[in-house]
């Protein structure tokens, strides 16, 4: 299996379809496998072999990278462009690519980075780079046919420690890809609207899916609300995809502007992190009657996504006055076909339905480990994801905290999302974060970061918690803040939530002096 | 002919198998040429 093979199958199908658009121009389907062909043995003699790189906003020549990495053989290592010059130091030293394509804004800090981290990698703007690969013949190129080969490496997001480097092989993407999507299937007026960036494995998966489907992809370089809407006008996009921080933004901005409301967009799928109390309700009640919402559940290392709850999930949800089926806005629905998911015990058996243990995952999406570590599978094949979570009935997924995240107070495991859902049933917060920070008495503190009306008191909010649960799971340090600290796709990063509250202690100690 | 990504089915004892490399060949189950399935609604989160 080679994910380029995902491009021929359309491109065979459908030649002068567009493929892939940005703000510079259009690649028909047939247009794309030529210049990824290319550039595939334009990368023979250009790099020596290693991986190939990327850093930038997206665009098309990285459309085109990414599938001439896989005829050449080459692991296509996305970075994300927003981290800063040490770090991307360090990340280029571990996965030692050979050849990297940048976005002109990009070149200099890329070019420092690989210095610093004494990385030989040629850094090319895509400019430049396609410039340079324009008169290779890749008529003869054909792709390795190797379901084990590494197509990606991806940083994880890193939440919770240092990032680590997934291995997401072409047969992980092969399986994920044909599972859920028929070839060719799309019809000639459908367009997806990419706005997820392409070093978090949603982005690449979208993009992927979208071509297999052989859908017009349109490219948004960044994300903004106001150009998301005036693109889904203007291009008539018919699908996309967000992470719930997009999501908040575009309804917010509906608030204000509805003569955009997305009158052609029939699916709009979110996920990339848990979405927050009452959006996805607001979601139903704001956007028009023929969007249909899917919830999709994934991490980098299955690939993408592995359950959804569909449109009609949520339609049935919204309507019901059943609290379970009401309950199931909260839940990330069923799995997808190829997927296996188990709510596992201590004991290693089986949880029974709406017992709550680890969620397990197993099958041919699930990536066989991390760049030059252990692998990240058990001796039978399951994914063990740090995730607490439980299946109903049905076989609806819920998910609940990760085990990473539990604080344990003077030997006491508290768990942090008990204690959130408390502080948000206060009137006056909207949004919190609560996470342990080290203390000398009882080895971890519990600390609350509140987003909300300021002017009420510290005093008022544990109050409200110490009425409604045991005192030892009363936030001990409560900082307010405007928002909360999440990464580009949305999902709260508890480190840099305790790192907060630890300056703002640190400034009323001063404060006190 | 196999075309990758298209679902066969058997019309006599229903087995489904997903073409994951194409061919000039065709598939074939209990004696008979498989034929191809009609397009489905997958769940997908793209």
């Amino acid at each position: 299996m080679n994910v380029a093979l995902l491009l021929e199958t359309v491109a065979a199908d459908r030649p002068a379809a567009i493929a892939v658009q940005d703000d510079d121009g259009r690649d028909s389907y047939a247009e794309l496998l030529d210049g990824a062909r290319g550039l595939a043995a334009w990368l023979e003699r250009a790099a020596p072999p290693g991986p190939v790189a990327f850093v930038g906003t997206n665009r098309r020549e990285m459309v085109e990278l990414l599938f001439a990495a896989a005829y050449a053989g080459r692991t296509f290592f996305p970075l994300n462009f927003r981290i800063k010059q040490e770090e991307m130091a360090r990340q280029l030293a571990r996965v030692a690519p050979t050849l990297a394509m940048v976005g002109e804004r990009n070149r200099d800090m890329v070019t420092a980075a690989a210095r610093a981290g004494a990385v030989d990698c040629r850094i090319l703007t895509a400019e430049a780079l396609v410039a340079e690969a324009a008169a290779a013949d890749g008529d003869a190129v054909t792709a390795p046919f190797d379901a084990a080969a590494a197509a990606l490496y991806l940083a994880t997001s890193g939440t919770t420690s240092d990032p680590k480097f997934a291995v997401v092989t072409h047969g992980n993407l092969f399986e994920y890809v044909v599972n859920t999507v028929e070839a060719a299937s799309a019809d000639a007026g459908e367009a997806v609207l990419v706005s997820a960036p392409t070093y978090h494995i949603a982005g690449i998966a979208q993009l992927l899916g979208n071509v297999f489907r052989g859908r017009r992809i349109v490219l948004m370089s960044q994300f903004d609300a106001l150009r998301w809407l005036e693109l889904v006008r203007d291009e008539e996009i018919t699908h996309a995809m967000v992470v719930p921080t997009m999501l908040r933004r575009i309804l917010d901005l509906l608030d204000t502007r509805p003569d955009l409301a997305p009158r052609t967009l029939v699916s709009l799928s979110y996920g990339g992190a848990k979405a927050p109390p009452g959006l996805v309700e607001r979601a139903l009640r704001t956007l028009p009657g023929q969007v249909g919402l899917s919830n999709a559940f994934g991490l980098t290392e299955t690939t993408s996504t592995v359950a959804v709850l569909s449109p009609e999930d949520h339609r049935r949800a919204i309507a019901s006055d059943d609290p379970a089926v009401r309950a199931r806005l909260d839940s990330v629905g069923h799995p997808i076909p190829g997927v296996e998911v188990m709510i596992m015990r201590a004991d290693g058996s089986a949880a029974e339905p709406d017992e709550q243990g680890e969620v397990c995952i197993r099958g041919g999406h699930v990536s066989p480990g991390y760049l030059g570590k252990r692998a990240a599978l058990d001796d039978a094949g399951w994914l063990h994801t740090a995730d607490q979570g439980r299946l109903d009935a049905d076989g609806y997924l819920f998910l609940g905290r990760r085990d990473d995240d539990v604080i344990i107070r003077g030997g006491e495991n508290v768990d942090p999302t008990e204690i959130e859902a408390v502080v948000l049933s206060h009137p006056a917060v909207s949004d919190v974060a609560v996470v342990g920070v080290p203390d000398a008495e009882w080895g971890e503190a519990i600390g609350a970061l509140v987003v909300g009306d300021s002017e009420t008191s510290t005093d008022d909010l544990q109050r409200w918690v110490r009425e409604r649960l045991a005192g030892y799971r009363v936030p001990a340090l409560v900082h307010w803040t405007e928002e909360l600290p999440r990464n580009e796709m949305g999902k709260l990063v508890r480190r840099w939530a305790r790192q907060e509250i630890l300056v703002g202690l640190d400034h009323a100690e001063e404060e006190d002096v | 002919m196999s075309k990758l990504g298209k679902r066969y089915r058997c019309v006599s004892c229903a087995t489904v198998v997903l073409c994951l490399r194409p061919s000039a060949e065709e598939f074939s189950c209990c004696g008979e040429t498989m034929r191809e399935k009609d397009m489905e609604e997958l769940p997908s989160g793209d």
